[in-house]
């Protein structure tokens, strides 16, 4: 059973749809602590988008019921990246999901030593993550774009980039 | 109409001097880059400039803001087409067909064609700027808050045509847009709403934010996943700027109903050229040979968005100048920045100042060729973005963005939630939910009900305010023609066919 719901949401069409359930039921919970006036837009698109929802889900299981591999239908799925090849969305799995990591860890990073040196170190660790392996180039590109962004927004336009803890 | 001829005519003197074309030239060059910065985009740019203009004399400082404004409008489309990252939302709908096209290798002729389009529209908009500006303008004082809700609901019209193969997948979309854009504070009742008890949501999300998270952060991550090492996956067609600037002119009928679209809406004070260029695009789609080709890289696609978003500038300045109330959040600054240069916006400028208004009227139609003329000297180097390695070119897009979703409201956290929005609509492009219709929803969202709770204010409650003038009429007639076109179109080529 449990193997079967997380195959499901490795869907996208069916993780799609679990996320605008639970989104809109828990903005629909909300509505109810906000008085007349304010509520009235929010609850009538969160009602109609949940009608909608509910139609997407019938057609999707429907039309995934009535195929014999019971894969959906429409939408790209993970179902397929792994039938067209295996070691493909391996490889995509693994770049993305490092990349997203990347991502998060580039933004802790921001919090904590401010823009420019966060960003030096993202740049340099995403090319490589990415597949960039010539060293030299690798850090030189990144202190170069560091060098434009801080001439360009805080040089010549006085803006303000995010400050961290220590820097 | 000879007045205004005669006005315009009188303002050449004043507009012509190679100061203040060298001025255009500078913040062409200078707004094309920064509205192609994602999250810049032309407020921004062009209160960038305020320093710089206080103090110059009024005429060359209006053609530097003008000159900024146009090009910051352009070069949103630049990022659009290039790495499917509009640099406003009012560029938004060129990503459906411009980087497509780049994808194919036809990255030149998109942006040709954008320049193209932009110039039309912006000639066209200028036009109608020099000739309507006074009596257009104060038409548009009778736009009440019921005409401006019936008009944001018959541009809601347009999710249908965006939708693509899955239209109720374009109407959950748009749903989640707007129930997204209600986050925060109220801006009827002053309460908040949907923030989960988090600080940071009490002022809702912000659209720079939005846009970034739903265009250059799921980008970047479909970039990423993908084995190729450049954006465009054939190589770039020679000769494409030129072709794509000329391919233009082969849809006249496009070309002049976008503008058209565009500088209507322009003029129109509370409704932006996010707007605008959705509805053009629509428009295009339903009006073309092929609208089966729109969204796999098709030219008209990028014809309509940009020729409809740069006929916004030129009216725009309508109500900003002869009202005094700024249309948009551009010339919400042009306006502060004319009040710097020491000029009172209004009626009176055109008798108090006639040398400003009427260079003003000049200096917006040399502003379209300076357009052109940069853009054919320029876009032959931004093409070459699509050539890039991606391992690059994607962690310094990322690191662009950020600054953009950070100076939005100088809050780290945005970064944060660009992210996260960025994710969800990785999975949305993944189930194929058209991620466009959601950026529809959350720009009108807030409008339609911001202006449904008004017009009940004003009318003490009473719903016959949304049927009451002639221009609601007019309205509700053009939206059941919008909204039953489709059908009307199916059924007259059924009975032309019975018919043969």
């Amino acid at each position: 059973m449990l193997k079967k719901i997380s195959a499901n949401l490795k869907d996208y069409e069916v993780l799609m749809l679990v996320i605008w359930f639970i989104f809109i039921f828990v903005l629909l919970f909300q509505a109810l602590n906000i008085n007349t006036r304010g509520r009235q837009f929010p609850l009538l698109i969160a009602l109609v988008t949940l009608v909608l929802v509910m139609a997407q889900s019938f057609t999707h299981f429907r039309i995934a019921c009535k195929s014999e591999l019971g894969s959906p239908v429409g939408g790209t799925t993970e179902l397929e990246d792994v039938k067209g090849n295996k070691e493909e969305a391996a490889f995509t799995r693994k770049r993305l999901l490092g990349f997203v990591g990347l991502l998060f860890i580039y933004w802790i990073l921001i919090r904590i030593f401010g823009y420019y040196t966060s960003t030096f170190v993202f740049l340099a660790a995403c090319m490589w993550h990415l597949g960039y392996k010539k060293k030299i180039t690798l850090l030189i590109t990144s202190a170069a774009t560091v060098v434009m962004i801080y001439l360009l927004f805080s040089w010549a336009f006085h803006l303000r980039m995010p400050q961290g803890l220590l820097f | 109409m000879l007045e205004a001829i005669d006005y315009f005519l009188s303002g050449i003197s004043h507009a012509f001097t190679w100061y203040n074309m060298l001025l255009i030239l500078v913040g062409m060059l200078l707004g094309t880059f920064l509205g192609a910065l994602p999250g810049i985009g032309p407020p921004l740019a062009v209160a960038l400039l305020l320093p710089m203009v206080f103090g110059m004399d009024p005429i060359p400082a209006l053609m530097l803001i003008l000159g900024v404004y146009n090009g910051g409008v352009y070069g949103g489309s630049i990022t659009a087409i290039l790495i499917n990252t509009p640099g406003t939302a009012g560029s938004a709908a060129t990503t459906i067909d411009g980087y497509p096209m780049a994808q194919k290798g036809q990255a030149g002729m998109a942006l040709g064609a954008a320049l193209s389009a932009s110039v039309v529209g912006g000639l066209i908009s200028s036009v109608i700027f020099i000739l309507v500006a006074l009596p257009f303008g104060k038409f548009t004082l009778k736009f009440g808050p019921s005409e401006l809700f019936l008009l944001i609901l018959v541009a809601l019209a347009t999710v249908s045509r965006l939708a693509g193969k899955y239209p109720i997948k374009g109407l959950i979309a748009t749903g989640i847009g707007c129930l997204l854009a209600y986050i925060g504070f109220d801006r009827i009742t002053g309460f908040t709403r949907f923030d989960f008890g988090i600080r940071l949501l009490e002022d809702g999300l912000d659209l720079l934010v939005v846009l970034i998270g739903w265009f250059a952060v799921t980008e970047v991550m479909f970039l990423v996943s993908r084995k190729t090492e450049t954006i465009s996956t054939t190589g770039l067609e020679k000769g494409g700027i030129l072709k794509g600037v000329l391919q233009v002119f082969r849809y006249p009928k496009n070309l002049l109903t976008s503008s058209a679209i565009g500088a209507f809406v322009g003029a129109v004070p509370g409704i932006g050229m996010a707007i605008a260029n959705f509805v053009a695009y629509a428009t295009a789609k339903d009006g073309s040979k092929h609208p089966e080709k729109f969204g796999t890289g098709y030219i008209e696609g990028v014809i309509a968005p940009e020729a409809s978003n740069n006929a916004v500038t030129g009216t725009s300045l309508i109500p900003t100048l002869v009202l005094g109330i700024p249309g948009n959040p551009t010339t919400a600054v042009m306006l502060g920045a004319l009040m710097i240069l020491g000029l009172r916006p209004g009626v009176g400028l055109f008798t108090t100042r006639p040398e400003i208004m009427s260079s003003m009227m000049v200096g917006l139609i040399i502003i379209q060729f300076a357009m052109l003329l940069t853009g054919l000297l320029t876009l032959r180097y931004y093409q070459m973005v699509t050539k890039v390695n991606i391992a690059v070119l994607s962690p310094i897009i990322i690191a662009v963005s950020f600054v953009g979703a950070f100076i939005a409201r100088y809050n780290c956290y945005d970064l944060l939630i660009a992210v996260i929005l960025g994710l969800l609509a990785y999975g949305m492009r993944k189930a194929e939910y058209p991620v466009v219709c959601a950026v529809l929803g959350f720009v009108l969202a807030s409008e339609l009900e911001v202006n449904y709770h008004r017009a009940l204010m004003a009318s003490r409650g009473n719903l016959g305010t949304f049927f009451g003038s002639p221009i609601c009429t007019v309205i509700i007639a053009l939206g059941l023609l919008v909204y039953l076109w489709p059908l009307m179109k199916r059924l007259m080529l059924k009975l032309r066919t019975s018919g043969s």
